[in-house]
Parts: structure tokens; sequence; C-alpha cells
């Protein structure tokens, strides 16, 4: 048992290797720009998941406005673009500091909203997100209700879409490979500390508000620079589009499909439901598509508390394991 | 628990309004009885029959929700589950039943308030997420799990948004409202009326 999970920890390095190299090579086949479309979103579910994965998985603080910090992010780029007249290439470098401008602000509201814990913290961060929809929406130089345009590239749709592609590609194994550090680092094991009991964390002398608002700018940093990137694919945005609360409600709910606290979870949730979702609306309704997603996640939720990986893992080790919490 | 039980009505949100998006189309769509446009007119004060209705149901719901809550047994199980669920557990209160009891009641109350909202305001399937913080604005100043709290965060609410539409441009409104559940829940997270937590 352990010689084998050495040699699958040696082997880790190379198999991501090679599957990122694949995916990349994937664009050179100039295939059909529906698929290069359809995985490019599922890169950008996987970044917003991950993410959220640090502040709600390890630590157990559910926000649900983690759409906001993307919404931050895309505007961010756009303003950026507008007003400085970006070439191509500092459009996209420039959503490094619209994940700064996320990271900050979150920053500032986490520092007053992380006192409150459980659905207080839910409820809170999904009302900031609605402010700042609206005040976004009512603040002209952000182009207000009819949103920013952004200059799109001048070369062939193939040749956009397989370079965002890339670009996303290159992000989501980014943070795929953070979140894994952070999952085993000494932030990690001390988010999970919080997650399982604050007050026994702070006994331990855990600094709980550092650690809380650390990992909450990490976890909106990367909604904010993949927002800024994806407002330039996008070429189009407005507060309705990049500010939708369905968005973050989709994110807790890969990231808890997949079983939060953990990168595979995540990365497993993320994938699998953006596909799935993708699958549906091709092929039947979108309407009925949603239904059945709303109730496959009911399903998880009430059979499967800790996600399907949980699920999976226990019923290949034969040994009962001690069942991991979420804290309530 | 209770943040796994929020986690799964959302799920639940998303299967409702699809399945109103479905059957009734996305049309933003308005209740239009024959009293919709009349008022009672009191001197030089006009009153909307619609929201005399809307006021009038909400008052006869708070009525009653009180009266189960207090003076029947099933209500004070409901209480005592709320504040101790493993000592209600030991007296002898199924606690399934209460969940189911307390969970049927809340949706058949939030069908009241959307009935009443119905005659005032247009509505489409997912306006429910707007009214979500609202619900949550005036739950959470009047303070979780009190009634009469509750009654008079909605009448503050109203009050507070109807007047400012007199001095702030109307779409400044809802964030000044949101803005307010944010401020209250930062400093009295128990709400504005009860003392201690």
């Amino acid at each position: 048992m352990r010689m084998a999970r050495e040699r699958s920890q040696k082997m880790f390095y190379p198999g991501v290797a090679v599957v990122v190299l694949i995916l990349a090579l994937f664009p050179l086949l100039s295939p059909p720009v529906y698929f290069m479309s359809m995985l490019y979103m599922v890169f950008l579910y996987v970044i917003l998941a991950e993410s959220w994965n640090i502040i709600g998985g390890f630590a157990g603080y559910l926000s649900f406005g983690h759409v906001a910090f993307f919404g931050i992010g895309a505007y961010t780029t756009a303003f950026l673009m507008n007003r400085l007249a970006l070439s191509p290439l500092a459009t996209i470098l420039s959503s490094v500091p619209a994940g700064a401008v996320a990271a900050a602000v979150a920053f500032i509201i986490g520092y007053p909203c992380l006192r409150l814990r459980g659905p207080y913290f839910a409820v809170i961060t999904m009302c900031f997100a609605f402010i700042v929809h609206m005040v976004t929406q009512n603040i002209e130089i952000f182009g207000g209700v009819e949103g920013l345009w952004l200059k799109a590239m001048k070369l062939p749709i193939g040749t956009i879409r397989a370079i965002f592609f890339e670009i996303m590609l290159g992000l989501m194994v980014g943070v795929v490979l953070l979140v894994r550090w952070v999952e085993k680092s000494k932030l990690g094991v001390g988010l999970v500390t919080i997650r399982e009991d604050e007050e026994v964390a702070q006994t331990l002398g855990i600094h709980t508000p550092r650690l809380k608002i650390l990992a909450f700018a990490l976890s909106a940093f990367f909604p904010g620079m993949a927002g800024g990137i994806h407002a330039y694919y996008l070429t189009y945005i407005s507060p309705e589009i990049v500010f939708d609360v369905m968005v973050s409600i989709l994110i807790v709910l890969m990231t808890l499909f997949g079983g939060g606290g953990s990168w595979v979870g995540a990365l497993i949730g993320a994938i699998s439901l953006s596909l799935i979702n993708e699958l549906l609306v091709t092929f039947v309704r979108a309407e009925i598509a949603r239904i059945i997603y709303g109730f496959l996640f009911v399903w998880v939720i009430i059979f499967m508390p800790n996600g399907i990986m949980e699920f999976i893992r226990r019923r290949i080790d034969s040994v009962p394991k001690v069942p991991k919490v979420r804290s309530a | 628990m209770i943040v796994a039980s929020m986690v799964l009505t959302f799920g639940l949100a998303i299967v409702v309004e699809n399945i109103m998006l479905w059957l009734w189309k996305p049309d933003p769509r308005v209740l239009n009885p024959s009293y919709s446009s009349q008022a009672l007119f009191l001197g030089e004060i006009a009153l909307p029959i619609p929201q005399i209705l809307g006021f009038g149901l909400s008052a006869l719901g708070i009525f009653f929700l009180h009266l189960f809550l207090n003076h029947t047994h099933t209500g004070k199980a409901v209480q005592a589950t709320w504040q101790d669920q493993e000592g209600a557990a030991l007296m002898g209160i199924n606690l399934q039943r209460v969940s189911q009891i307390t969970f049927g009641l809340a949706i058949a109350a939030a069908g009241v308030g959307g009935v009443s909202m119905a005659m005032m305001y247009t509505f489409d399937p997912p306006a429910h997420n707007f009214w979500l913080i609202n619900m949550f604005l005036v739950v959470i100043v009047g303070g979780v799990g009190s009634v009469p709290g509750t009654a008079a965060g909605g009448l503050l609410l109203g009050v507070i948004t109807g007047l400012s539409m007199a001095f702030i441009p109307y779409q400044w409104i809802n964030v000044l409202t949101f803005g307010l559940l944010v401020i209250i829940l930062l400093i009295r997270p128990q709400g504005l009326f009860k003392t201690g937590v």
C-alpha cells in the first residue's frame, strides 16, 4: 500500500505533464471551435471551483458571492483596456492586476466578514455580490447596464479560441497545482483545523483571522484573473453576465459535488458537472437540463454529503475510514 | 448541518425555478384582478387596495404563526427543537416530524407572501434571487427565530425603502438596503431587537 502510494506520488508530475501536453496539443488538430470553447469553459469552472475550495472547502467558510471577484476581475481588465488602449498581449497580462484588485477587495471585505460564521457568512457574501453588481450597474464609467466592449484581436476565430484555450489551460494547471500544494502545506492544515473547530484552532496557537484572510484573498485572486481573461474572450461584458448569481451557486455546487476540502474533489466536481451541464443543454432543452442538474445535486448532498470522491474512495478502501465531518 | 441544508435548498431552487421556466415560460407577468388599480381614500391619503390586501394577509399570517408557535403543543415542540435538539428529542419530540412541519409551514408562509407580492410587482421565475436577499434582510434584522421581531423587521425595511425613495435615486435603493443588511450582520448578527446571542 505504502509502496504503491510512493510510486503514485513519483508518477504524479510526469502524469500531469502528459495530460497537460495532450490537452495543449489539442488545438493543433484544428478541431471545431465548439469543442475548444467547451473545454475552455470547463477550465474556467475548474479555476473557479478550485479557488473557492481554498476558503469554502478547506476553511469551511461557504462564500456564496464568489462571482463578485470574477466580475471585478472582468471589469478591471475591460476598464484598463478601454482607458489605456492596451495591446492584446498587455490586455491578457492585465488580468494579473485584475486578480490583484479582486484579492485586495477580498482582503478589505474579508476583514470584517470573516468574523461571521456558518450561514451568516454565506448570507453576507451573497449580499456583497449583489451590492457589487448593483454599484457597477449604476456607475457611468463602467458602462452602466449596457456594459463595456473590448476590442477583439484581429485574427481568425479559430486562432483566437486556441490562444484563449492555451491561456486558460495554463492558468488552470497553475491553480490546481497551487491548491494541491496548499492542501499539504501548513496553511492548508491550519484551514482544515479552522473548519473542524475554530476555538480549538485558536487554542493551538493558530492565528485564525490572518489565515482566513490570507485564504480568502488567495481564493479571490484567481477568479479575478480568470475574469479578466474571460472578459477579453467574450469581448463584451455587462453586469448581468459577469455578476450572475447563478455562477456563485454553481461554483459551490461543483466543489461540494466532487468533495470540498481536496483538490481532486473540486477538480472532478467542476469537470463532471460542467460537462454534464453542457451535454444536457445540447441534447435536451435547457430548462429540463437544469431540472435534472438540480435533482442530481440534491441527490448528491443527501446521499453523498462529502462528495463523490469521498464516496468512491470509501468504496475502494475496504478499511472503514473515520467519516470526515463538514462543519455546520 | 445548517449549511448543508442551505446548499440543498439552493439545489431545490434550481429545480423549481426551471420547472416554472419550462411550464410558464420566462415572460414577466403581473397579477391583474379587477381591484388592482383601485384605492381607498382616507381624506388626502390614498391606500391602494393590493397593498391593503398584502398587509392584511401578512398580518393574518403572522398572527396565526404566533398562535401556532406559542399556544399549541406542536408549536411548542418546534420552539423546543430550535432551542436544543438533543433535549427536545429526549423529551419525546419527533425531530423528523418537527422539521417536516416547520419546512412545510415556512414554504406555505412564503407562498402567502408571494401572492401578496404578485399583486404589487411584476414577477418571473428568476425573480426569487432578488427576494431572497430581502427575505434574509428582514429575518436578520428581526432576529432569527422570532416572529414579532421578523414582523417588525419587515415593517422597518418597508418604511426605509419607501422613505428613501424620496431622497435617493431609485436604482440606488437596493444598494442601500443590502448595505444595511451587511452592517447589521456585522454589528448585531443576533438581530436588532434581541439581547444576547
